[in-house]
This record gives structure tokens, sequence and C-alpha cells, in this order.
């Protein structure tokens, strides 16, 4: 209602009541939600400036006995915005509606292609609105961890703009692709994701460990890689809500690609009103939360020399060791105190928002920049967003929401610099005597003899320095709509979205050793994805039934392209071209394509708001399904029971809102079988082999047509209630996850040509309870404190692997050491070699067999030439994800100071510190740098220690038959539980103060209905663990939450310090 | 009401456009439809049967059947000595690979033979792509029969050969697994695909020559299936083959001395095929870094002829002079010598599977074991490959009629011929076996005179496909 015609109305009240003779008459109407038009119970219904009050009775109805026939209706109810209605010739609309407020019980949740009052919802969303006291942290992910029961979320490093692991309710399916839920930002599915996808690969000397001797069984390479995070695009500043769609209820209707869960962010959006200014800035300081200790220069050499005259005593060979074992002592270099800093950045977040009746605006724009605590290693972000909506008539309105982003990530060598930190020689000085950086300087006598090693340019301090390293993403994720209200209770809605992500990545190594004149790489991904939706959405009560829902149809289409080059030989170091050097080559250029076509449909019926049903399905055609299963039908079925509502209740005055629900549905996964699962592939050979002169093609990839989705059926049931005025908050749930058809990698008889593919031969359940709980503890004038906290607990069992021979096959599915897949075990299980510590009397290692026999000889060895597989040897021992994890957050207001802690925690999860692992690996060729607990290896007999002799039976210097050119050493492989802990914790997440400026102070400097808060926030403050590494929240192998669970000296999450203001006009 | 119309008609647009949208073809790869419809990417699908054929064939595959019988010598530590000294076992990555190996071959051959016929291309085109990919899969069930099939070649034709696949994979359905068919159906199947190979093939006289003798031409199927015959045991098959592999003698020639055939050469493409040579892999023609896997005798360090079976050569043969036996690489062991077969320091030489001479000696050892007499058609076909290993002036006395007491006197001196002239090509395992002699000491229980089968197809077939006795 414009500004003019409410003057206009006042002035017709006005002068008609002095005109009209004042009798006394009965108005009467009715109170209605405006949502879904259910009657509003108790409503109070004043006319404004009078004491004439009443209230609404069950239906909603009310009356009132006026003299006067203009006058103001103020009409409040708890829940509800307050509105006034101006009544003219005592003319009082049939229904007057209420809009329900925000923050109340009743807040409308939004979910797939449509919105529900929370009340009438009878499926499991989790809502997470950021308005935290101090700063949004800089991404989503981030924002999310530990928030809302049932989503974990595990950083992958501590490096900034890494891509974090989302995981709800569990592990989905067995397939990279797939364990990642579904983004949909403003109703665009956007590229969340996606190890593979979202890796950036870049040149460098072989990080990848060198010539080591004792080669480490099973041991992990370090790759030149960085996953990036998709989600660092979008500025957590814009997010109105974030909504997790967890049971079959919310998830169904996003079919294909619902298991995994579903996360829908709705961006703010301009309010009618004056315009609003927020402004928010704060500086932030990161440091390392702890680094690992290491020998000095002076320990290292004197271990290594002890280390060379136990190998020349024990181990002689002609010539080896060499006479002169000492190594050089005198430069005590710490190398990671030299790349170390505190790195200072940035956060501006401005925003403008406003509108009319008829136009309504957001615009916002930021700068964030983040410093990693290596120096020279930062990530930036650009952003800007411009929402609109605009009506054009009563029934027709349009919008666009838009938004472009632009991040400079510079820190991807800040986590090789980390590890090469690490495990560089310490008796080395940073520059060689021409004062270049001493790259592969060593000082030991090994190498000088055997001439060898390192074969890799290693010197942190150089690699921070010199090259260049950085991944530039430019992305817009936008989307235009057009509404049209046919009538009261149908609307017809029409999306258009995009999500445009381009990458640029570049990676240069200038002149060096190992990259003589230079070697760069380049690589560009294009990812192109466009949305059409058609809705229509109804909303209808007759008397006590009410329907809403959605009917409608989807068509999604995306073009991925990604091209790489690399080059080496290059004139000059301060040359970037690629087309500058003088030895180039393509390494890849291929473009993908998907497309989506889907028919969905929700409706929700209730019978007096007490009994609630709701129907949901999707049907989704996707190119990447086999041609005989193109379409796959998804539905789902839920009930809720409102029991707060029924008569036993309504003496309960302590219970405000009481709801069981249940529901039952089915959602899929679209990954795991590629781009063009179902069809038989042909390949050119990429080595150019001909035969006899003609080219080659041959059979790559065996057709499946037959393959079916993997298909998730989810079981729910939930409790929701508010008590005692709903100042608690409780809900509670329960459910069961079962993925059937799971993709796996099954074994073909090689009689039929091929000997693998890719076959639904798995089952796995994921079961769980989860609980939430938000209570109003105190609420005073100037006191309050609210706290909230959630607990999720899921146990993951793979029911059904039919593998013909299953030890084998499950071997062959082994990845990172000591994960693979056996039926009656978690996904994420270890399956390892069961070290069982030092033996006091020899020195050497005591592996625990199956039957708890003792050997000293390690079972590789052991069954070596024999029938017996050593894999039979290794146990369960525990699981990389939590049995309980969860938050708790707490906020207290006292007068005009706000004070936050936020906790999080997991309990039961197993990560393999393989950090320390590394970091005992002693070799007589790279001669890498230790842990100072190698000192305290086992001398002589009786030591009691859990370092083996340096040279023990398990790294094999005393192979029976003895005949290996190289020795191999088994007490460091990633598949023993020597490195296996607890990584159970218990974190300070964040701490804040802020002060808020009084009103007063404001209206002294006549600001109407401003804030100005100034803030000081902690992240990472403590944390307790009983895990020996640094931190137990990382994973080496980005968002892959099936590779969880690996610390190899990862970059722990940061320790940061931040202050700022936040000003709103 | 404008603005529905227009919006009914984007909902139109949207939804009718479906089901195109949904068939996207990849951009990197060809799908199968694609390969077999076009004759440029069928041929290349042909190639790629013949490529994995030699990927199958190289290496200790190749090595093996001499090194069991003695004619050369390995280290005892190599992993493949399992091979031939009767410890192989069931799940040998060994066995396994070489079965994947061949199937994988059949497979793309059962592509060709069973999609080609629905292409559009040119219809002589079409047939002789089917008639290359039958000698293919007959090749490759030969080999597969020769080394899996119980019995194959002692004779017991009603033991399990080897599972028959002639369908092209499609998608995997365990009901559809297949046993293993008996030793005689699958001798039947690769002798119907030879005949009807040989039937539609011509000795394409246009041909390069490392196509006329790099892949399957008339004579070649005919060539395979006189040695099919031998080892099958049906003798008259064997001559009636062989004299039809005889008939083009002027694109298949014997070369005047064995030395001609395998020169020694450091040339690393483009070797020239000798005119003896009826199907060899023309390794140097192939563009590929992987040489065939038997630089091991050029080095002598890893493989080596044994001096033993050197020694049992007449003086002045060819075969063991200074022509044939090289001295290979010159910093490796000075008392070990390198054949000329196989003595390119890049191992590019050319892999010989089927030589004119190996068909005189079928035909000879054919004959006589047919008419059960000393036939003088054989004994004149052993004198050409017995003469012309010997200088001239140093030639030794023909044989004749007279030079054998008995048939088995001939018999044993064609075989003892054919170890000679054969040696280190693959020949001789088989040869032992199929005559009834155990190759070496370790293999004197019968029972492992083949591999065992797969134990992965054991399992994958729930016990469809049997294991070999004995293992």
């Amino acid at each position: 209602m414009s500004k003019l015609k409410k003057w206009y109305i006042l002035f017709w009240m006005i002068l008609t009541s002095f005109t009209l003779n004042a009798q006394v008459k009965t108005i009467s109407g009715v109170i209605k939600e405006e949502q879904d038009g259910s009657p509003i119970v108790g409503a109070t219904i004043r006319i404004k400036g009078t004491n004439t009050v009443t209230t609404s009775n069950e239906k909603g109805a009310f009356s009132l006995q006026t003299s006067s026939n203009n006058f103001i209706l103020v009409i409040s109810s708890v829940g509800f915005e307050d509105k006034e209605v101006a009544i003219i010739q005592a003319q009082v609309p049939k229904f007057i509606q209420l809009r329900p407020t925000t923050n109340s019980i009743g807040d409308i949740v939004v979910i797939g292609y449509g919105k529900v009052d929370r009340r009438k919802l009878t499926g499991s969303v989790g809502t997470l609105k950021p308005d935290l006291v101090g700063s949004n942290p800089i991404s989503m992910d981030k924002l999310l961890q530990g928030r809302i029961a049932g989503v974990f979320v595990q950083p992958s490093s501590g490096a900034p703009g890494a891509a974090s692991s989302i995981t709800i309710r569990g592990v989905t399916t067995l397939s990279d692709a797939g364990n990642s839920p579904l983004i949909v930002i403003d109703g665009v599915p956007m590229y969340g994701q996606d190890r593979i996808n979202n890796s950036t690969n870049f040149s460098a000397s072989g990080s990848a460990a060198s010539f080591t001797q004792p080669i480490t069984a099973n041991n992990y390479r370090p790759n030149n890689q960085f996953e990036r995070n998709p989600l660092a695009n979008i500025n957590p500043d814009d997010i109105e809500s974030m909504e997790v769609l967890k049971d079959a209820y919310a998830t169904s209707i996003y079919g294909s690609r619902g298991a995994a869960g579903v996360i829908l962010i709705t961006t703010k959006k301009g309010m009618q009103g004056k315009a609003r200014v927020n402004v928010n800035f704060s500086t932030v300081a990161q440091n390392a939360f702890r680094l690992p200790e290491l020998m000095t220069g002076d320990e290292y050499a004197q271990f290594y020399s002890d280390y060379f005259d136990t190998l020349n005593t024990r181990r002689p060979t002609a010539g080896w060791p060499p006479a002169n074992r000492a190594f050089k002592k005198g430069y005590n270099t710490n190398w990671l105190d030299l790349i170390n800093r505190t790195g200072i950045g940035y956060n501006l977040s401005t925003s403008i928002s406003g509108g009319t009746d008829k136009t309504r605006y957001f615009v916002s724009g930021g700068y964030d920049k983040e410093a990693s605590y290596i120096a020279n290693n930062d990530f930036e972000r650009f952003q800007g967003r411009i929402s609109v909506e605009s009506n054009l008539s009563n029934n027709f309105k349009i919008g666009v929401s838009a938004a472009i982003s632009a991040t400079l990530n510079n820190s991807l060598n800040a986590q090789r610099a980390y590890y090469d930190a690490v495990i560089k020689a310490p008796n080395i000085p940073v520059f060689d005597a021409l004062g270049s950086y001493a790259w592969r300087a060593v000082f030991s006598p090994a190498n000088i003899i055997n001439g060898t090693a390192p074969l890799r340019d290693l010197n942190p301090v150089g690699t921070i320095n010199t090259g260049k390293n950085y991944v530039n993403d430019l992305r817009s994720i936008s989307n235009v709509f057009a509404e049209l209200k046919l009538t009261s209770w149908l609307t017809y809605r029409l999306d258009f979205g995009v999500d445009w992500y381009n990458t640029k990545a570049y990676s240069r190594e200038i002149n060096k050793q190992g990259t003589l004149r230079g070697s760069a790489t380049e690589s560009n991904i294009n990812n192109f994805k466009t949305v059409i939706n058609n809705l229509l959405n109804f909303n209808k009560r007759f008397g006590d039934h009410s329907i809403s829902g959605v009917v409608g149809q989807s068509f999604e289409r995306s073009k991925e392209s990604a091209t790489t080059i690399t080059a080496t030989n290059f004139m000059d170091d301060r040359v970037l071209s690629i087309i500058s050097a003088s030895n180039r080559s393509i390494t890849n250029a291929l473009t993908q394509e998907w497309t989506l076509v889907s028919f969905l449909a929700r409706m929700d019926y209730g019978y007096k708001d007490k009994y609630l049903v709701g129907i949901t399905n999707r049907i989704d055609g996707s190119s990447r399904f086999s041609t005989n299963n193109r379409y796959v039908n998804f539905p789902s079925v839920s009930a809720g029971w409102v029991l707060s509502k029924e008569k036993f209740l309504q003496n309960a005055r302590w219970i405000n809102e009481l709801k069981l629900r249940g529901s039952w549905g089915l959602t899929g996964t679209d990954g795991g079988a590629g781009y063009y699962g179902s069809l038989g592939q042909y390949s050119f050979s990429t080595t150019g082999s001909t035969y006899a002169g003609s080219t080659i093609i041959s059979a790559t990839r065996p057709a499946n047509s037959d393959l079916k989705w993997q298909q998730t059926t989810n079981i729910d049931f939930g409790l929701d209630a508010g008590l005692f005025q709903n100042r608690v908050r409780i809900t509670a749930e329960y459910y069961k996850r079962t993925t059937k058809n799971l993709l796996v990698n099954g074994g073909l008889p090689g009689f039929v040509g091929f000997s693998s593919q890719q076959q639904n031969i798995g089952e796995m359940v994921n079961r769980g309870v989860e609980l939430t709980i938000t209570t109003r503890n105190i609420e005073k004038k100037d006191f309050s404190w609210t706290s909230s906290f959630n607990i999720a607990r899921n146990e993951n069992i793979i029911t059904k692997l039919n593998f013909a021979n299953k030890l084998d096959a499950s071997l062959a599915s082994e990845r990172s050491g000591g994960r693979f897949w056996l039926e009656g075990a978690s996904a994420t299980a270890f399956n390892l070699m069961y070290w069982g510590g030092v033996d006091a009397a020899t020195g050497n290692p005591r592996w625990i067999g199956s039957g708890d026999t003792v050997s000293l000889i390690p079972f590789e060895i052991l069954y070596s030439g024999t029938s017996r597989d050593f894999n039979s040897q290794r146990r369960n021992m525990g699981d990389a994800l939590p049995t309980f994890f969860g938050g708790f957050d707490n906020r207290f207001r006292y007068k005009n100071f706000e004070f936050s802690f936020f906790l999080t925690f997991a309990v039961g999860n197993k990560i393999f510190n393989g950090a320390k692992a590394s970091m005992y690996a002693y070799s007589s060729v790279d001669a890498p740098n230790l842990s100072k607990d190698v000192l305290n290896y086992w001398r002589k007999p009786g030591d009691i220690t859990d370092i083996p002799a340096l040279i023990n039976q398990s790294n094999t210097a005393f192979t029976p038959g003895g005949s290996r050119s190289q020795f191999q050493d088994f007490t460091l492989g990633r598949n023993s539980s020597r490195f296996l802990e607890d990584g159970s914790f218990l974190r300070l997440r964040n701490l804040t103060i802020a002060y808020n400026f009084g009103e007063n102070l404001l209206r002294r400097a006549r600001i109407q209905g401003g804030s100005i808060k100034v803030f000081a926030e902690a992240n990472n403050l403590f944390l307790i663990t009983k895990y020996t590494g640094i931190d137990p929240e990382i994973s080496a192998f980005g968002s892959s939450v099936l590779q969880s669970g690996y610390d190899e000296i990862t970059m722990p999450n940061p320790r940061t310090f931040r202050v700022g203001f936040k000003i709103g006009l | 009401m404008k603005l529905y119309t227009k919006l009914f008609c984007i909902i139109l647009v949207v939804s009718t456009s479906c089901k195109k949208q949904l068939e996207l073809p990849p951009e990197n790869i060809l799908i199968e439809s694609q390969v077999v419809g076009n004759p440029i990417s069928a041929e290349a699908l042909l190639a790629s049967s013949y490529f994995k054929t030699y990927v199958a064939i190289r290496n200790y595959y190749y090595m093996s059947a001499d090194l069991a019988t003695g004619n050369s010598m390995a280290l005892a530590t190599n992993g493949f000595v399992s091979l031939w000294n009767g410890t192989l076992i069931p799940t040998s990555n060994l066995i396994q690979t070489l079965w994947n190996n061949h199937y994988s071959a059949i497979n793309e051959a059962n592509v060709i033979i069973n999609l080609i016929p629905y292409a559009t291309f040119s219809q002589s085109v079409k047939t002789r792509l089917i008639a290359e990919a039958k000698f293919v899969r007959a090749l490759n069930y030969f080999i597969l029969l020769r080394d899996f099939g119980s019995g194959a070649l002692t004779g017991n034709l009603s033991g399990p050969g080897v599972p028959l696949q002639l369908l092209h994979y499609s998608n995997y359905d365990p009901s559809k697994n297949i046993a293993r068919s008996t030793s005689l159906e699958v001798y039947t199947q690769i002798l119907k695909d030879l005949n009807e190979a040989a039937e539609v093939l011509t000795d394409l006289t246009t041909a390069t020559p490392q196509v006329f003798r790099g892949r399957a031409q008339k004579t070649t199927c005919l060539a395979l299936a006189s040695r099919v015959a031998l080892y099958m045991r049906d003798y008259s098959k064997a001559v009636s083959y062989s004299a039809q592999a005889l008939t083009n003698n002027t694109q298949y020639v014997l070369a005047s001395s064995p030395a001609l055939v395998f020169p020694s050469t450091t040339a690393t493409s483009n070797i020239p095929l000798n005119a003896e040579l009826i199907f060899a892999i023309p390794v140097s023609y192939n563009s590929d870094i992987a040489d065939n896997n038997l630089t091991g005798y050029f080095l002598k360090t890893a493989i080596w002829p044994n001096p033993a079976f050197l020694a049992t050569y007449s003086p002045n043969d060819i075969r063991n002079s200074s022509l044939m036996m090289v001295v290979g690489n010159p910093t490796g062991p000075a008392t070990r010598v390198t054949p000329s077969k196989f003595a390119n320091p890049l191992g590019r030489d050319h892999l010989p599977i089927i030589r004119l001479s190996e068909i005189y000696l079928n035909r000879a050892e054919a004959l006589v074991r047919s008419t059960n007499s000393i036939n003088t058609e054989a004994i004149s076909l052993l004198n050409s490959i017995r003469q012309r290993s010997f200088p001239v002036g140093r030639k030794p006395t023909p044989f004749n009629l007279a030079s054998f007491a008995s048939v088995n006197d001939l018999i044993n001196a064609i075989l003892r011929e054919r170890q000679w002239e054969l040696a280190f090509e693959s020949h001789d395992m088989f040869d032992k076996i199929r005559t009834g002699i155990a190759p070496n000491s370790f293999l004197t229980n019968p029972n492992k005179w083949v591999y065992p089968i797969p134990r992965r197809e054991i399992d994958l077939t729930n016990g469809l496909i049997t294991q070999n006795p004995g293992y």
C-alpha cells in the first residue's frame, strides 16, 4: 500500500468521523494466515486508539461493536507480524491475512520448489539462518560446521580455498561422485563438491617422494594437486537461510540427485521500506595452531650418522655404507619457522536494500582476503549481488537475482611448502654458497657417494618465494523468474537459472635443476549449466481441509569443458605465457555434457492442521542413465500428527507444540558411472599405436545397458516439540537409509572380453539418530541467554557386496592403504595389520595375526611365496567417521554486550596419523628430517619403547633369503595400525564478544533505527583431543569422504583472531 | 491472455525436446554403433584385434615354448618360469593375463563378425573385414585351446576345451555364462572360421608387405588350418590344407637360406618382411613404443639359446652359424649368443607366427602319418628345408627312401628338423606335447601339459567353468 493511499484514507476518516452520526454497529471478520489461509486462533483485534478489544475464535472469526464508521483495526497474534487495516464506511474485508514472523516456531521453511510452514512440515529439514554475533566464516561449508544435526562437515586442510567434505546422514554410495549433497542456490542446482572435477593439477619438480631406502611399503605419495572449494565463491553474508533437506519428504523431490541430501540456499532479498545500508568490516589474523616438532640440524646429523654406523655394522655390502658416514653439523635451519607467519586478512561486506510495495531490491558487494599462515599464500574474493523483484501488476511479478564473484587463490603452494618444510633436512642452509636457493644441497655422505638424491628440488622457502601457482575462479550463479497469480490459490512460476563457472589455473616452476629453464601448467575449466523450471504452486483451504503443493517440470543441461596445456623451456623466468616456451604440449582437451529432464509434484494435505499427509514424486530422465533404464521414479509419502492440537493436550499448557512425523521415500545418485554410463566405449590409443600401418581403435569400456541406478530408501521418524512458551524446542529423529544397487567395480569372467565393469552389486545401510535442542534459558530485559545443542549418531554398514572372490575383490577396491570394503563393515573402516608394539627383547615390531598369533616378521614377508594371503591377517580397526558428533552454541546478551561461544565435537572417529609415519621414515638416501620421537629408538634388550630398532626384521634388513635389492620398510605402511589414533575431539570453534552502541547514542547522532556493533572473536581457540598429531579435523584426500581419515602432513586448520564492526543504517 | 500463450509455448518447447536432449554422444570416444558404421573405424577396430592378439602372444608367452624344452635358458628367478616348470597355480596372474588378453582380442573380432553385416558401406569391404576377423578369432581360440584345453594336443578331443564365446559383449548377464566346450567343438569352430575366411579372401596382390604378411590372406588361413589339423591329429585334413597353402608359390617363396629370412639388423622401422613369412607381427611397421618384449635374447642376461641345444645342430648348419647365432649385446656375457631371429636391440624384430618352412614340415609329417608310409613327397619336403640350411659345397647328402628304416624314423627326422628350423619361434613345447613327449623333467605329469583355468573364471561363473584335472 503506497503512502499516498494511506494519507488519503486518513484524510477520509477524519473527514467522515465528523460528518456521520455515532451509531453502534457490529463488525466482524476472519483472521487468516497469509501462507495457506488457515484460521488464526486467539489473535487480538483492537480498534486503534480505543480500548475496544476482542480475540478471534477457533475459526479465526471475530466481531466487535463500534460506533464509528472509519477506523483502524490493529491485529496482533503471537508468531505473526502486527497488521493495521484501515476500515472505511465500516466495510471490513471478509478475510484479514497475517504474515508469520520468521523467528518464531511457526516460521517458513524453504523446501524443494516451494515453502512450507514449519508447523506443518512432515519432513526433516534443518535450517540455519546466519546471524552470528561476530563475522561469518569465509565460506558456507565452514558456516555449516557443527550447526545442524547429522551434517558432518570436514575441512580438508588449513589451506585457504581448499574443499571440505559435507556428508549428510552418512556415506551414501561407494562411488566418489555421489556422497556430496546437491546444493541449490535460489533454485539453481550449482556445481558442488567433486574431487575429480574440482582438482587442479600443477607442475612441480616431483613433490612425490623420490628414491628412498628403505622404501616404505604402502606409502602415501603427495600429489601436485589442489582441490578447489566450489562453495568459496558464495559470500555467506548474502545468505538469508540455508535449509538442509535430510529425509525422503524433503529430498525425493530432487530425485536422482537427492540421496546424499540437499542444501537449499536462499539469498537475501529486499524488503519494503526505506533503504537500509549495512557495512561489515573486520580484520583477521591467522596463525598456525601448532607446528610439528622436528629434529634440529645437529640432532638430525647425529641421528643419521648413528643410523649409517648401524647400517655399516649390521648390513655392510661392498662400498656401502661409505667410509665417511658423518652428517654435517653446524646448521640448524628451522624450515617451518621460515615459512610460517601471521597472515593478516580482511572482510568487507556492504549491502543496500529496500523497496516500495511494487519493487524491492537488494544490492551487495564485498571483498575478502584470507592470508594463510604460510607466507605468500593468500586467497582473495571479490563479489557482488543484485536482487530485484517487481510487481508489474496485481497478479504478475518478475524478478532477477544475479551474483558474480571472482576468487584468486594464490595459496596452492601452501600445502606443498608445509610438507616440504617438515621433511627437508635441517642441517643445510636456505641458500647455497652462490646465494641461490639450495634446492638440492645435501649435507650427507650418502648422497655425495650415491650421486642419486634428492631427485627433486626441495626448498620450502624457495617454493613460496619463486614461481607462481594460482587458481582464478570467475563465477556467476543467477536466475530470473516470472510469477503469475492465476487465481487466489494458484500461482505459475517460471525460473531460468545459470551457473557459469570459469576457472583458470596457472603454475610455474622457475629455472632450477629439476625444472631446467622452467616448467608451467595452465588449465582452463569452463562449466556452464542452465536450468528451467515450470512450476504451478497451489494452496487452498476448504473448511477444515487444506491442500498445498506444486506440480512442475524441470530441464537442466550442463556442459563442462577443460583444457590443460603444459610447457617447459622458457627463455626467462619472468615470461609467463606458455606460448613463449619452446616445448609445449596439450595434455587435456575435453568437453562433456549431460542433461536432465524431470517432472515433479508435491502435495501436502492437512485436516484441521492436526493430521498432515505429504506426497511427493519426481521422474528423472538423465542422459547419464542407461538407455534401458532412462526414466526413474522417486516417490515419497509422509505423515504428521500435531498432538498439541488434540484436546487431551490442550490443558498441558507447557506444551506449545508437539508433532510426530514420519516419512518414507526413494532417492537416487546420478554420479558413479560417469557421463555416458551405459554406452560401450571405443578409444583411439593415446600412444598412437598402429598395426601394420592402420590406426587402432579399441574397446576400452564395456557397454552396460542394463545398469540400474543406485537407489536409496529413506525412512525417517521425527518429533518436534515446543515447550514452555516455545522456550525449549526439541527435534529428535531416527532414520534408516538403505542404498541398493550400489555401483562397484565388479569382476567379469575374462571370457566375455572384459575383466571388470561397474556393477550393481552392493547394498549399504545408514542408521542414525539426531537430536537438536534450542533453548532460551534466560530472557530478561538486560540479560538473555540462548543456547543450541545438536548431536547425531550414524552407523554405516555395507550389508551386501556381491564379489565373487571377496577378499581379492575387496583389495582391488583398496585405496589409500588401509581402506577397502567388506560386507558387514563400514564404508570408511580401516582394515589394518595389527601392530603389537616393539618386542623389548629384540627391538623388532610385533605383528598380531588374525588368531592373535604374534609374529616378529611382517606377514607380507612371512607369507611371501605361499598360497596364504597376508591381507587375510588384517582386521577392522575402526572407522574414519565419528559415531557421535555435533555442536553446542551459546549466546549471552547483557545490556549492550553480546557474548557467544561455539563448541563442536566428534567422538569415535579414527584417524591415520600419516604425518607421524612420514616423520618416522628415516631413509639412507633422501634422509628426510624426522620427529624427535625417533631418537627414542630401541637400542638394547630390555628397552621399552614404541620405536623399533633402527634395523629390524620389518624393514627387511634380514629378509629370509635376502635377495631383495632394496629394503622395504613395513613399519610405516598405511596398512598397519601403528599410526591409527583416536581422532575424537572437542573444539572451541568460536568465541565472540561484541558491544552494541546503544540506540540513544545513535539517536544523538541523529541516526534512527540503526545499529553499530563492534566485535572481537577468536576461532579455534582450543582443542581437546587424544590425537597426537596437530589437528584431527583434516583429510589428505579433500572432499572425498570415502578416503577420509588420513593426516598426511596435511596443513592443520589455523587459529584466527578477528576484530571488526557492523553498521546498519 | 497473450502472456499465458507465451508461457505455454515455453513449456511446450521445453517438454517436447526432451527425448533428443537425453541422447548425448561423448566427445572423446566413439560408441559401438559409430565404430562399426564406418569402414575406416571398422578397419581400425580390426587392427586393434590384431594388435591385441600380438599383445597376448608376445613376451614370455612366446619364449616359454622354447624355454620349456631346453632350446633356450633363462634365469631361474624369473617370475615366468612357472609357465613351464609345473608350479603354476590357478590364481597366477600370468595365466589370467594370457586368458584375458586372448578373449579381449576375440571380443573385438566378435564385434566385427556380428555387427558389420548390418553396416551400410561397401559389401566387399564388409566381407573382407569379417573374414579377417574370423581369422583373428580362429588364431586366438587355437592358442587358448592349445594352452588350456585338456587333451586338446594329446588326442582326447572330448575333453574340456575353452568357453566358446562367439557373441560380442553387450551386457553382463551371469545367467548367460557359458561352460567350456569340448576341444573337438573348439577345433571345429576354428576350422569353420578359417574355411569361411579362406573362401572369401584372396592373396591380395595390391597389399603392402606389412599388410600382406601381417594380416590374413587366403593362404594365411589355410596355412594356420594345416597346423590346427596337425595338432588335432586329423592328418588327412592337414595334408589337404597344406596342399592348398602351398599353391601360391609366387608370393610365398622359400628363401634360399634361412639366414635371409632373419637378417640381423639394428633398424627400428620398416624392416623388410621376407617372402617366406606367411603370418608375422610386423613389429617394425607398428608405431608403438612397445617392443616385442624379446629383447631378452639380445641382452642375453634374461634368456639365451641353450648351448646344449645348439650343439645338436650338424656342423655347418647355417642355423647355428655366425649368420644366425650372432653376438647380440656386445656387453652381455661373451659365452652366450643371440639368435638373429630376435637380435634387434630395441625389440623391433617381426614376430614370426607362420612360416612357409613350417607348412613344408606340417605337410611332410601329415603325409607320413596319414599314409603311415615312408612317403617320398615327405622326404622331398624335408630335404628342401634341410638342404637350404647348409652353405653351398657343404650340404649333406639328401635323404632318400633308403635313409629311413621305418615310418617312425622318418617322423622323427621331420620332428627333429622342425625343432631346429623353428627354434625360438614358440613351437617346440607343443610339438613335444602333441607327440606325447614330456617337454621337461618337471612336466612328467600330462595333466600339467596344459595351464590351469584361471581361478577367477571359476569363481565368477560359480563353477560353471571347470578346472583342468590335476590343479
